[in-house]
């Protein structure tokens, strides 16, 4: 019965709000079917030990476990926090209905997702929030960049789909599409092993890892609670809670092991220095999601998939303050450019500075916030990998480099030297206030309950600190306190090259166009829409068609 | 009795008590018509519903489609209501008709009357746009009839029988070529595919919203059983099915005009239910013919609204649809994610079953799936469109008082693929089996 509650009360909120035009209401339907899902998942968490399946009609059926019910306790949690902060995030915004009608089917469908046991349910759910984000992202619709945001948005991770839908058909024809029962025979695991890139490659567009990551730097376009609650707390997750769901198909392929661990390397490198180039606050922390996502899977792809969940549940706490944090700032300074956002802690947003600087620091992976715990213990696995002269090289500048990105923004925009702006005026909302203070504390006080966590995976998690990535966090936030002195200039083209990943986007939009303009063309050369041209083609297909046929067999 | 003499039977009748009411003044006569066309309507679909056969399941979906549209021509604006009604009844059950039978050369006769009926359709507002179009597709789909009757006879020749099924079975190559090239005229495969936006843009939406869910999956269904019949044969209308499906989704995308895009987008679907029927994977085949009605409900209710785009804004243009507020555009909306094959959707299903099956073949088989996946790609770029076409131009205009009821109708009719999607696999054990 409370499985069912679960999966299904976000959907059936979503269908009232579509049919409830009162504002209070639809606001109080929004929060009440979070918090029942957060409630229902904890009361779960507390009392379930064992498996529960539950089979509702062909293909469709659902299941209860630890991984899903800690991605369900996320999605509850990150979901309630979200739809708290909207009732004064979205006050004045028209299309309302919409919004809260999609933010809970994005959660029903991510909680069904997370729950699904049938992989063609669990497609069905990935498609679904695949929709629901590009709707989202193209809330305010009015806006062109919103608009090619949300279409480039469904278009890259529907790309990157076909290989989880490949999966799914390869599952059918084996009738093997229950999860559970899959993964624990060994004769399908052997089976189904060499398919399982194809999930890798699905995992990979959906959590934006290189090279299919262009689209949620973009994806900022949204309301920021949107971003919060789709792109770095949940949506972006759902790879990852693949990766993990299938583990057993990857460990036993060696190319979606390499291939994991090689794409999350090169993902990491490639959004930290993307990162430090952008000058737009949202944009930045996008990159940092996607460094985030990167060291999940590199946990994964190093057989560490405890830590992965560990750092998951970190990332979705941090990720949500820092998000909501800086959707306070827009929401009152109507910017996100940090060169023109400035002192911001002198100017009054003094919650907010806290706020950002302790999610920041998290970010950053500075011990003994749990999550620099958890991201050195993560870089451990690679010493074995790589050799202890390269591990050190390679762990230091990475470590350098995650820091001095997200320390960058935080060092200019709420630090930087006072210039013509002056004070204003923060509105204090006790909802917004309470949510950005609430998500700092659990920040902050992370690491009992992610011990409990460990516990719960039994993972052995005893942080030790590592000298390489430990001096690399340190230099990082050092390098960026001495960024307003140092004055330096980077040339606008530079600048461009390294946020677009090396002319990586502008690569994609110069084929997809390409293609298109080139297939438009002979679409319209084969379409004049002449009868003549139709009967020529007829005759034409008829001749080849009946010459092949008695060529081959009459 | 059979589905299709019990549909004869009820066309018969239909037509004496239908001329019959033609000695009426017009103005007892329209509605009299109207209310016949229900009452024969409703029959056929609890004949459709109780014959357990693609048929029956097209029959009966195409039966529920003709409800809503003679309904809707209660209340919306629509010119010569009596020959409108009889037409849309006549498309259903000679599609009915084509589907359930076996006989060869009813099928040819079947497929003559359809072309018919169509261009009757095309014509029936006598604008010369009709009878342009109307042409178009006299010449070219006379070429294809008279190709298809030549594989016809060579085909009987060959094999002996005049059953439909074994013949295309035990005919030569090039007879089943022949024959399907011939009436893949009459479903716009490529490159004969020429008449279909002049169909769109003359024949009556409401009309051509029953045309789009009977005529052209009864047409698509025999031109995919002749494809099946071979490999050569399906291997090589496939690849005329996809590559009307990759021109469709790209064309659709540069349109303007709202039944131009449906048009073009509609070659783009009737090239995945080619490609599920005759890939020979037993489930792609039977998601091909779900995916016949999944593809037919949204792209009626997006024909249901050029018609109230074309009333109410006196104009089908897409930067001019926005002015349509309220239901219209939640229907616009849902109606274009149905057509993209998202969830909740029953084209969901469909096309990720026909998908399953291709990519499960064999080689040349897993290349057409790739393709197809990518031809879905391209889709996103016209359904996005529509969906963004209420991002533009000035805010709605209330609706006329007086015809919400059409709006309402619409409404209903464009929840049924959402209300249809979990029962999904309940409706194909049903009607396939």
């Amino acid at each position: 019965m409370l499985l069912l509650v679960l999966a299904f009360n976000a959907y059936a909120a979503s269908a009232t709000i579509l049919v409830i035009g009162k504002r209070r209401f639809e606001e109080a339907i929004a929060v009440g079917s979070t918090l029942l899902s957060l409630a229902v998942s904890l009361l779960l968490l507390a009392s379930q030990t064992g498996v529960i399946e539950l089979s509702l009609a062909p293909f469709i059926s659902l299941m209860l476990d630890k991984l899903s019910l800690m991605f369900s306790t996320v999605v509850g949690l990150v979901g309630f926090f979200v739809s708290v902060y909207s009732v004064e995030y979205m006050r004045g915004d028209e299309e309302y209905q919409k919004y809260y009608s999609l933010i809970t089917l994005f959660i029903g469908s991510m909680l069904n997702l997370v729950l699904a046991s049938d992989v063609v349910y669990l497609l069905l759910n990935w498609e679904l929030v695949g929709v629901c984000s590009a709707l989202l992202i193209s809330h305010w619709w009015r806006r062109p960049e919103a608009r090619r945001a949300g279409v480039k948005a469904l278009a890259m991770t529907r790309f990157s789909d076909i290989g989880l839908l490949a999966f799914a058909s390869i599952a059918v024809y084996y009738n093997s599409t229950n999860i559970p029962s899959t993964l624990a025979s060994s004769n399908m695991v052997e089976r189904l092993a060499p398919f399982a890139p194809l999930l890798v490659f699905a995992a990979l567009g959906k959590s934006a890892q290189f090279p299919l990551h262009t689209w949620l730097p973009d994806a900022m376009e949204g309301p920021t609670t949107v971003s919060a609650l789709l792109h770095a707390a949940t949506m972006v997750k759902a790879g990852v809670y693949l990766a993990l769901r299938f583990y057993p198909l990857i460990h036993a392929s060696t190319l979606a092991v390499n291939g994991l661990l090689a794409l999350s390397l090169a993902t990491i490198l490639i959004s930290g220095l993307a990162g430090l180039a952008s000058m737009d606050l949202k944009r930045i922390l996008a990159f940092n999601t996607i460094s985030s996502l990167s060291l999940m899977f590199l946990s994964i792809s190093l057989g560490e998939t405890g830590l992965a969940i560990l750092y998951l549940f970190n990332h979705a706490v941090f990720k949500s303050l820092l998000f909501l944090t800086t959707g306070k700032i827009e929401h009152t300074l109507h910017t996100r450019d940090i060169s023109r956002l400035r002192s911001l802690w002198a100017r009054g947003f003094r919650v907010e500075t806290v706020g950002f600087l302790i999610g920041a620091l998290s970010a950053a992976g500075l011990p003994p916030l749990t999550a620099g715990l958890i991201k050195e213990e993560i870089y451990s696995g690679l010493e074995t990998y790589v050799g202890s002269p390269i591990y050190h090289l390679m762990t230091g500048g990475l470590s350098l480099l995650l820091s001095l990105f997200i320390m960058r923004p935080f060092v200019i925009a709420f630090l930087g030297r006072r210039g013509g702006n002056s004070e204003v005026s923060v509105e204090r909302t006790p909802l917004m206030t309470g949510v950005n203070l609430s998500l700092a504390l659990l920040t902050l006080i992370a690491f009992p309950p992610t011990l409990m966590l460990a516990t719960y995976f039994g993972t052995v998690f005893e942080p030790a600190l590592r000298l390489a990535p430990l001096v690399g966090v340190l230099s990082g936030i050092l390098l960026s306190f001495s960024l307003p002195y140092l004055n330096l200039r980077v040339g606008n083209r530079f600048r461009g090259l390294l946020e677009s990943s090396f002319g990586m986007d502008v690569l994609y939009m110069w084929l997809g166009e390409l293609a298109s303009a080139m297939l438009s063309k002979l679409a319209s050369a084969l379409n004049r829409g002449r009868a003549s041209q139709g009967v020529v083609g007829l005759v034409a297909v008829t001749v080849v068609l009946v010459a092949l046929a008695m060529v081959v067999s009459p | 009795m059979s589905l299709e003499t019990i549909i004869s039977l009820i066309t018969v009748a239909y037509s004496i008590v239908a001329l019959a009411l033609f000695s009426f003044a017009r103005r007892a006569r329209d509605p009299a018509i109207v209310a016949t066309s229900v009452i024969a309507s409703l029959i056929t679909m609890v004949a459709s519903f109780l014959d357990r056969s693609p048929g029956g399941l097209i029959g009966f979906f195409s039966s529920i489609t003709l409800i809503f549209s003679l309904l809707s021509s209660v209340f919306e604006r629509v010119g010569r209501k009596a020959f409108h009604s009889m037409l849309s009844f006549y498309f259903v059950s000679f599609s009915i008709l084509l589907m359930s039978t076996d006989d060869s050369f009813k099928v040819f006769l079947y497929l003559e009357i359809i072309s018919m009926l169509t261009i009757g359709g095309m014509v029936l507002y006598r604008g010369r746009e009709g009878f342009e179009a109307a042409l178009k597709y006299a010449i070219i789909c006379l070429t294809g009839s008279l190709i298809g009757l030549l594989g016809l006879l060579i085909g009987f020749s060959e094999a002996g029988v005049s059953s439909f099924p074994d013949m295309v079975l035990r005919a030569s190559n090039t007879a089943r070529m022949l024959m399907a090239i011939g009436f893949g005229a009459e479903v716009a495969l490529f490159p004969m595919y020429i008449w279909l936006p002049g169909l769109y843009v003359s024949m009556p939406p409401l009309l051509l919203a029953v045309e789009v869910s009977s005529i052209l999956p009864a047409t698509t269904y025999i031109v995919g059983t002749i494809a099946s019949g071979s490999p050569l044969a399906s291997l090589s209308l496939s690849t005329l099915a996809m590559a009307g499906s990759l021109i469709g989704s790209l064309a659709a995308m540069n349109q303007r005009d709202l039944r131009m895009l449906l048009a073009y987008s509609t070659l783009s679907h009737t090239g995945y239910i080619v490609l599920g029927l005759s890939s020979g994977s037993k489930i792609a085949w039977s998601y091909a013919v779900l995916h016949m009605v999944a593809h037919a409900l949204p792209k009626a209710s997006l024909i249901m609204v050029g018609l109230a785009a074309l009333n109410r804004v006196g104009s089908s243009m897409i930067g001019d649809i926005s002015k349509l507020g309220g239901v219209f555009k939640f229907v616009t909306i849902s109606s274009a994610l149905a057509l993209l094959g998202l969830p909740p959707y029953l084209s969901f299903w469909s096309e990720m079953f026909i998908f399953a099956g291709l990519i499960t073949s064999s080689i040349y088989w897993r290349f057409l799936g790739v393709l197809y996946f990518l031809v879905i790609l391209v889709s996103t770029g016209y359904s996005f469109k529509l969906i963004y076409a209420f991002s533009q131009g000035a805010r709605s205009t209330p609706l006329t008082p007086g015809r919400d009821f059409y709006g309402a109708l619409l409404l209903l009719y464009s929840l049924l693929p959402i209300a249809l999607s979990p029962l999904q696999s309940n409706i194909l054990a049903y009607f396939l089996g």
